[in-house]
């Protein structure tokens, strides 16, 4: 009776394996998004700016997703003092605005792109075979192209973010890191949870602020310091 | 129990192993050593090209269905090490001076002399940017000079206390005034306009007259 009941706790113990297998999301920053920033987006770095956020729906990000991130792109924006209009667009739109008083200072386009996926099927067909134990791998590689334009249609700057996500699915890989999170890892070292996500939405926010202020800066430049706010003066700067 | 909750433990670790090269954070790789890396993907024929030892060459019979590859380089100094406008700005350097001075170039006449000066918070810095636009200057033929417009005490008071867009044109208009810069020189500064930017702008003077670049 006794080795029957083991066998009964083990199989249970599987079962129990299948059903609690979880993901470990890794994100590495490719292209640009690592990139050092000076900006603080948690400061009103763009007081008193219109700006137009549209997000592009494509093969990577579909309409819901892209709605998704403009509702946060626009956040981002009026947190830092920005009066944001945001829009997914369907279809063709043209690059400059209507000649309206309340026509933006800034145009901001963003459009994600898939550059790779891998996920192998076989290994799915392991991974389930050995009750996730052995983890299957995604492996995806994407691209956010950024575009900044005036109001007239000119372009400001343009730049493209690329990062990449591998996502471990299986208990297995999970039990590995959750160990190493919590007896090995340091705090700013862990990877199970959402740290993932989390970086990634700092790099992509931080970059994005950053890259708006650029433009900005080379709009004013561009058309001879109009009467908005002075930049602030810096020592070593001047002449 | 013991056994079973290490075997948990073993059975995924040769597919993690398996895996010991990816740059991505994992067993093998903290986050802070991935964000060390720069990484740019390739098709396999330019990573063979560029590392022919570590990237083999496609199968005549793949070619039309090449694979990419990741190529990560280590960045020269770590996060934390300079401050991060100064990173940002030296780790683009060649490239964003390379522009720079290619438009600065097609503004001015053909055998002017260059002067060049950086105009940037951190002094050391300023030196890097300047040397690197007269060292691409001279580069592409242009006749530079290491001497740098200097103006008197008394312009200098006043320019300091105007904001950019009035400092650098009056200062333009001083260095033509003063023949601190003549009808054959022209002035390259290059700078950054507010503390929260990692780009450089740049603006030529010549015969008195201050223009932006960007």
């Amino acid at each position: 009776m006794r080795p029957r009941r083991s066998r009964g706790q083990l199989a249970g113990l599987l079962a129990v394996l299948v059903l609690i297998s979880g993901c470990v999301t890794v994100y590495q920053p490719l292209v640009s998004l690592q990139r050092p920033v000076a900006i603080d987006p948690g400061l009103p770095n763009f007081e008193g700016q219109r700006v137009l956020v549209r997000c592009f729906p494509g093969e990577y990000l579909d309409a819901q997703e892209a709605t998704t991130l403009c509702k946060h792109v626009r956040r981002l924006f009026t947190n830092q003092g920005a009066q944001v209009t945001a829009v997914v667009p369907r279809g063709a739109v043209s690059v400059a605005t209507d000649a309206k008083p309340d026509r933006p200072d800034l145009i901001i386009d963003l459009q994600a792109r898939l550059l790779q996926e891998d996920n192998n099927g076989l290994l799915w067909i392991v991974s389930g075979l050995s009750l996730t134990l052995i983890p299957a791998i995604t492996d995806t590689t994407f691209a956010q192209d950024v575009t900044i334009r005036d109001a007239d249609g000119a372009l400001l700057l343009s730049d493209t973010l690329q990062g990449r996500f591998v996502r471990y699915f299986g208990f297995g890989t999970w039990a590995v890191n959750a160990t190493l999170d919590v007896l090995v890892r340091e705090p700013s070292e862990k990877l199970t949870g959402d740290v993932a996500e989390h970086d990634f939405s700092r790099d992509f926010y931080r970059q994005l602020s950053q890259l708006a202020f650029h433009a900005r800066m080379r709009d004013r430049v561009m058309h001879g310091f109009p009467s908005s706010p002075p930049a602030h003066a810096q020592p070593g700067t001047h002449p | 129990m013991a056994l079973f909750l290490a075997f948990l433990l073993v059975t995924p670790l040769p597919a993690l192993v398996s895996r010991a090269d990816d740059p991505a954070p994992g067993i093998w790789q903290t986050r802070s050593d991935a964000r060390g890396l720069e990484c740019r993907t390739l098709d396999q024929e330019t990573a063979h090209g560029l590392y022919p030892a570590r990237v083999p060459d496609l199968a005549a019979r793949r070619r039309s269905d090449p694979s990419s590859v990741l190529v990560c380089t280590r960045r020269i100094l770590g996060d934390q090490e300079r401050p991060p406008r100064d990173e940002a700005i030296l780790s683009d350097l060649t490239r964003t001076v390379e522009a720079l001075t290619q438009a600065a170039a097609l503004r001015v006449p053909k055998g002017i002399t260059w002067e060049v000066d950086a105009f940037y918070p951190s002094p050391q810095v300023g030196a890097k940017i300047a040397v690197a636009a007269r060292t691409e200057l001279v580069e592409h033929g242009h006749s530079v000079s290491d001497r740098v417009p200097v103006l008197a005490p008394g312009d200098l008071s006043v320019i300091h206390a105007l904001p950019a867009e009035q400092a650098y044109p009056l200062a333009c208009a001083r260095y033509f005034a003063e023949h601190a810069l003549t009808d054959q020189e022209a002035f390259l500064g290059l700078m950054i306009l507010d503390p929260r930017e990692t780009q450089l702008h740049a603006g030529i003077c010549t015969q008195g007259q201050w223009r932006w670049i960007q």
